[in-house]
This record gives C-alpha cells, sequence and structure tokens, in this order.
C-alpha cells in the first residue's frame, strides 16, 4: 500500500499531487473527483482533462450533494471510449453497479478510487458550518474527530448514521481513512488488478496491509450503527405523507437507482381526464387534489426495494423531510434479505427480480406473524 | 346499520385461477359474491400498480390467483410474480399498511372448489379486521 506524507496537514495538495499523476502519466483521460467551491461552503464532483483544475480537492468533507453514480451514468452510458478516474464514496459505488446491471452505466473504462465515508451533514448545515468555521478543513477535520471518536451527534443525516457500508469494496484502488490519523498520512491500497497495475506504474508499493487499527474501528463503527439502525421508532408515515407531502417527487428525482428513462408517473397512465376526476369525485365525499399522493410513494417503494443502496437522498432532497432514509432502509434491507440479495454488492449478482428459485417465500401463503 | 361487506378484486390467471373459478361457477358452488374478478393472462403480468390503486381507491382485499409453481403457462411467470408480490406486500407492511389484506393463491383450474374456499375464507378474515383503514383517510390517498 502506498503511504501519502501530508505536508503541513495540506490533504488537498497531498491527494492532487497523487491524482494529476493519473493524467500525467496517461493513466486516464480524465477525472471525476469532488473539490471544494471557491466559498468552500460545498464540495462537488468535477470533470478534470488538465492537473491544473485539481485546486482543491476535498473528498473527506461531510457532504454529498448528489449521489455521484448518476454522474458516473450520464458519463460511461453511451461510451466515449474515453478512460476516466472517478472517486466515489461506497454509497455512491454500489449505486454504480447497481446501475451497470440495469445497462444505465458501464465500468469499462473506469478507474474506480474508492474512499472510506464516516457521513455526511445535510448540504445547508455543511454550508452554514463552513460559513462560520472559515474552512471546509476546519469543518471535515472537526466532523471526522467526532466520528471517529463514536461520539454520537445528531447531525450527520439519519442515513448515514444508519449506513452498514462506511468501507468501499469493488474499488480499484481504495484511499483508507477510518481509524487513522489523516493528517500525518494517506494511506492508499490497490484493490483489483487494474489498481496493482496502476500502482506499478506509479512505482508505488503494491503489498497490501490489513490494517489492525482501520479494521479495529471499522468493526465498532459498523456496530454502533446497526444499532442505530435497529433502533425502532413509531413513525406513522401515512400521516406524515398525507400532511406534508407535497408531491414534488424530488425523492425519485434524485434516486441514483431510479433508471426509468420514462417514468411511469410521467406517462399516460397518469394523465387524468377532467371527466376521469368527476367520475372519482362523484363516488365519494371528498377527493384530495391532485389524487394519488400515497400512490406515488408505494410505487416508488415497490420499484426500488431491491436496487436501493439506502443512500438517503431521497430524505435529503425532500422538502418537508419526510423520514424516507430510515423507511427504504428498512425495506431494501428486508427486502434483499428475503430474496438472499445485497444491492452493490457484486457486479456478478444476477438482480432479484429476474430471477427466481423453484422453491422459496412460502412464508407468503401464510398471514404475517 | 348492515353488516360490512368486504370488496375483494380478484386477479385471477387465464389459464389456471380463472378457469378454476370459472369452474366453481358451472359446478353451482355456493360462495360469497365480494369478489370482483379481473382477468390477466398470467400472474407475472400483475403490475404493483394495480394492487396499490385497489388499495388506495377502497378495497378491503386483493386476491392474486396463479398457477402452481412449476405449471405456468408461461413457464416461470408465476416464480417472478411470487417474488413481486414479496416486494408488494413489504412495502405495505413497512409503510404502515396492513399487507395480510393481499392474499397470493396457486389455484389451478381443476380446483373449483379451493377457489370458493378461498373466496369462503377471505371473506371471513376481512370481516374481522373491518374495512380498510384508508377509505377514511382521505387526505392520504
Amino acid at each position: 500500500m502506498a503511504k501519502l506524507t501530508v505536508k503541513n496537514g495540506n490533504i488537498s495538495d497531498t491527494l492532487a499531487q497523487f491524482f494529476q499523476k493519473f493524467l500525467t502519466e496517461n493513466i486516464v483521460d480524465a477525472l471525476l473527483v469532488p473539490q471544494e467551491i471557491p466559498s468552500g461552503e460545498n464540495v462537488v464532483q468535477t470533470l478534470i482533462m488538465n492537473p491544473v483544475g485539481l485546486k482543491k480537492i476535498n473528498p473527506m468533507a461531510p457532504v454529498l450533494p448528489l449521489n455521484s453514480a448518476r454522474i458516473v451514468s450520464k458519463l460511461t452510458a453511451n461510451d466515449s471510449g474515453k478512460k476516466i478516474a472517478v472517486l466515489l464514496r461506497p454509497c455512491e459505488l454500489r449505486a454504480l453497479i447497481e446501475l451497470v446491471k440495469l445497462k444505465r452505466a458501464k465500468m469499462d473504462n473506469l478507474v474506480v478510487v474508492g474512499i472510506d465515508c464516516y457521513g455526511t451533514y445535510p448540504v445547508i448545515d455543511y454550508a452554514g458550518k463552513v460559513k462560520n468555521a472559515g474552512s471546509g478543513e476546519k469543518v471535515t477535520m472537526d466532523f471526522i474527530s467526532k466520528a471517529s471518536k463514536f461520539q454520537e451527534f445528531d447531525e450527520p443525516r439519519t442515513a448515514c448514521q444508519i449506513c452498514r457500508f462506511p468501507a468501499p469494496k469493488n474499488a480499484d484502488i481504495a484511499i483508507n481513512l477510518i481509524g487513522l490519523d489523516v493528517q500525518k498520512e494517506i494511506v492508499i491500497q490497490a484493490e483489483s488488478e487494474k489498481g496493482r497495475a496502476i500502482f506499478e506504474t506509479l512505482k508505488l508499493d503494491n503489498t497490501t496491509d490489513h490494517n489492525e487499527a482501520r479494521q479495529n474501528t471499522l468493526t465498532k463503527l459498523l456496530e454502533q450503527r446497526v444499532k442505530k439502525g435497529e433502533e425502532s421508532d413509531e413513525i406513522d408515515y401515512i400521516n406524515i405523507i398525507a400532511s406534508t407531502c407535497i408531491g414534488c417527487q424530488n425523492c425519485r428525482a434524485v434516486c441514483p437507482v431510479c433508471y426509468c428513462r420514462e417514468c411511469v408517473f410521467e406517462g399516460q397512465i397518469f394523465e387524468y381526464s377532467g371527466a376521469k376526476y368527476l367520475s372519482l369525485a362523484a363516488k365519494k365525499d371528498i377527493l384530495r387534489m391532485p389524487i394519488d399522493t400515497l400512490l406515488f410513494h408505494l410505487t416508488r417503494l415497490s420499484h426500488v426495494a431491491t436496487t436501493c443502496v439506502a443512500c438517503g437522498q431521497c430524505e435529503a432532497a425532500c422538502p418537508s423531510k419526510i423520514p424516507l432514509g430510515k423507511l427504504f432502509y428498512r425495506l431494501s434491507k428486508k427486502v434483499q434479505d428475503m430474496l438472499e440479495y445485497e444491492a452493490g454488492r457484486s457486479l456478478e449478482e444476477e438482480l432479484p427480480l429476474s430471477a427466481y428459485k423453484e422453491d422459496e417465500l412460502k412464508s407468503l401463503e401464510e398471514p404475517r406473524k | 346499520m348492515a353488516e360490512f361487506e368486504p370488496k375483494i378484486i380478484g386477479f385471477l390467471c387465464n389459464w389456471c385461477s380463472y378457469a378454476g373459478a370459472d369452474l366453481a361457477g358451472t359446478s353451482r358452488m355456493q360462495y360469497p359474491p365480494n369478489v370482483r374478478i379481473i382477468r390477466l393472462m398470467c400472474s407475472g403480468s400483475l403490475d404493483p400498480l394495480y394492487v396499490f390503486r385497489a388499495l388506495t381507491q377502497g378495497a378491503d382485499g386483493v386476491l392474486i390467483g396463479g398457477c402452481h409453481p412449476g405449471d405456468c403457462h408461461y413457464i416461470d411467470g408465476n416464480y417472478k410474480a411470487r417474488r413481486r408480490i414479496a416486494v408488494i406486500k413489504e412495502a405495505l407492511h413497512q409503510i404502515g399498511l396492513d399487507d395480510d389484506r393481499v392474499w397470493l393463491r396457486w389455484i389451478s383450474a381443476s380446483e373449483g372448489d379451493k377457489f370458493a374456499r378461498t373466496i369462503k375464507e377471505m371473506v371471513e378474515e376481512l370481516k374481522k379486521k373491518g374495512p380498510n383503514p384508508l377509505t377514511d383517510k382521505w387526505a392520504a390517498i
């Protein structure tokens, strides 16, 4: 594994030096890396073809304005033939793997650099904190120090507090962060043939290190998150949807695995005529307008259940902050366990709704216990 | 005050369950009149939207009838239906609705009596549960 020494605590420069070699040594034609915007109040994915564009890489910042699997899908669905290195968090990588299986993205010309993730703040919270603290770096380091001490604090997004995947799997190269002191050195490991070949070209150490500190921290972090995820709460979703859902469909728009080119809700089936509305109203005392508020949510649940990676972007985008993160987390875990599947686990695993076992799910014919 | 009569929407596959229901009829078997039958060519062509639409528009129960596993006219449609219905039921349960209102039953073309029995059982169970709670919640649907 490669250990990059961090000079003066300047992580961004250290990573920029590492990544610019990808371009100067012609390993890839372009990079997709998260960088701070000039004001520092947000971190967005940037597409770079010239090392001069690597101004302020900050992939450790606790903010994720969108799940980058969508971006990678836009870059690769119609193969440009160019090689791109993409820097992704575990939930983004898992969503990407699902999109590849759904034929919405290709990974053939990608170099995937995964990075550990301690979690993220909601976007406006991050912007506010950076404004107060003065720099993205301060907010990042403060967050990492709290999270690495397993401090319970309410500010990270719910989906992050219960996420069971803090470390990336299936990456070509992995940046280790959890359990390590990133202000001194950054540890990077090659995790695939492609990754090892790149390390050869960059003349980096190809041995893998089973870092005890990191493994222990990961185990503890996972325990904390699983426990939080199992906390029961009596959320009355039907009531919350009735009282706060405005039908904007943001949740669908930002979901990385909502993959249909034309959503059924944009199609003919849901274009009702005036006469149709009136005939429905004639049969009831009251008809809430427009109709299909709950139907939209039920449909989304059943359409993404087997592919959901529980990244929580749905909840982040909801203007009414409906607790969708927990709903989709619980549903996806239950359904995927039932079908012995895990979204994003492997490119080789067949999509569960296209497959079947001759003998399974006998309990469907019994009442729920 | 009349006794509550549940409304059941039955999605039956053409080759097995629908034929089974037909057999119940021609054999003059008595069963409650609460089911409204919709014929599908295969249980595998059941779109989750059908079930959700039925429940949000006031159906008290939804019955899905298909060929026995291994006997699907289209080879594996019912296997896929089984997985899809597992997802439908879990989605209903997670959002707070009673997924025991959705029944999946394998009824073959010769099982007229099983069809009649299933409807009788379903009506009894639904009478115990009472009307679909969503009918009161006009603001949610």
